[in-house]
Order: C-alpha cells, then sequence, then structure tokens
C-alpha cells in the first residue's frame, strides 16, 4: 500500500504515544471506511474502520485534503 | 512531563509520562486521554487547543522541577 502523508503531531505525539495503532491501520481507514464524516468546525475529515485487534471502531482524521493523516484513537461512541 | 504544540493544526499534546499508552478515550470532542497498561493517565490530546486553553501565558507552582528545557 502506497504511505500516505502524515503530520509531525501524528509522527511525534500520536504514534509515540499510542503505539498500538498500527499505521497500516490508519492507511485502510482513509482508503475505506466505513464511513467518512467531514468536521464541521475545521473541515478535516473522520474515517473509521473496525479494527478485531482493539475490538473497537478506530477513527482516523485526516486534514481536508482527505489524505494526510492527523490523528487516531480507538472510539468507543461510534455507532456505524 | 512534555508539552507538545503544533501551530500549524492548532494541537497539543501533553505527555504526563514517557510511558506508551495502551487505551484511549475521547471524553470530549477533540480531546483525547491516553491510559497506560496500569490504567493510569500518561497523556492528554487536545485539539483547537487554542479554543480550550490559554496557550499565551504558563504558570508553573511549586513544581520539583530538575530540568527544564525550552524549543
Amino acid at each position: 500500500m502506497l504511505e500516505l502523508p502524515i503530520r509531525d503531531y501524528f509522527r511525534d505525539n500520536v504514534l509515540v504515544k499510542r503505539p498500538y495503532i498500527q499505521r497500516e491501520w490508519c492507511e485502510t481507514a482513509v482508503c475505506d471506511p466505513i464511513r467518512r464524516e467531514v468536521q464541521a468546525d475545521d473541515g478535516r475529515i473522520r474515517h473509521w474502520i473496525w479494527i478485531d485487534a482493539l475490538d473497537r471502531y478506530l477513527r482516523v482524521v485526516t486534514l481536508a485534503d482527505g489524505q494526510t493523516i492527523h490523528n487516531a484513537f480507538p472510539d468507543r461512541r461510534f455507532r456505524p | 512531563m512534555k508539552i507538545n504544540y503544533d501551530a500549524a493544526t492548532d494541537s497539543l499534546y501533553i505527555h504526563l509520562s514517557d510511558r506508551a499508552s495502551v487505551d484511549s478515550d475521547e471524553i470530549a470532542n477533540g480531546v483525547v486521554l491516553d491510559y497506560d497498561a496500569a490504567g493510569a493517565l500518561v497523556g492528554i490530546d487536545i485539539q483547537h487547543a487554542s479554543h480550550q486553553a490559554d496557550l499565551a501565558k504558563l504558570s508553573v507552582n511549586c513544581l520539583p522541577l530538575t530540568q527544564l528545557d525550552a524549543a
């Protein structure tokens, strides 16, 4: 899979602090989400994917370009 | 403790310790807490930080600091 661009914040904070999140999951979420929503306040885009290993949905947030990964975390409240 | 701010995305991460998390929970829109294996809070991720915190001022009282680094 082609590596998507990432923000420095994602590399230096999110991935460092949440090493249980695999970058491959994030790329799959962006490329093939079960749902995608634009955040009204900033135009960033949320992507969700189910991750068996987490037994949860993962939310991946990209910048408004829909490609550059900015954040990712398990989303306990998401209902597809 | 380490505080990182990304001005380009207005994102603030407060590393309360160097320990990695094993679980995370969004407690409010744009605020995610990270927990280690013992359930201890190890980090706070704040989006749109300038709207949620006063970033122009940092006041520290009585912390037992042995080192202070500024980037």
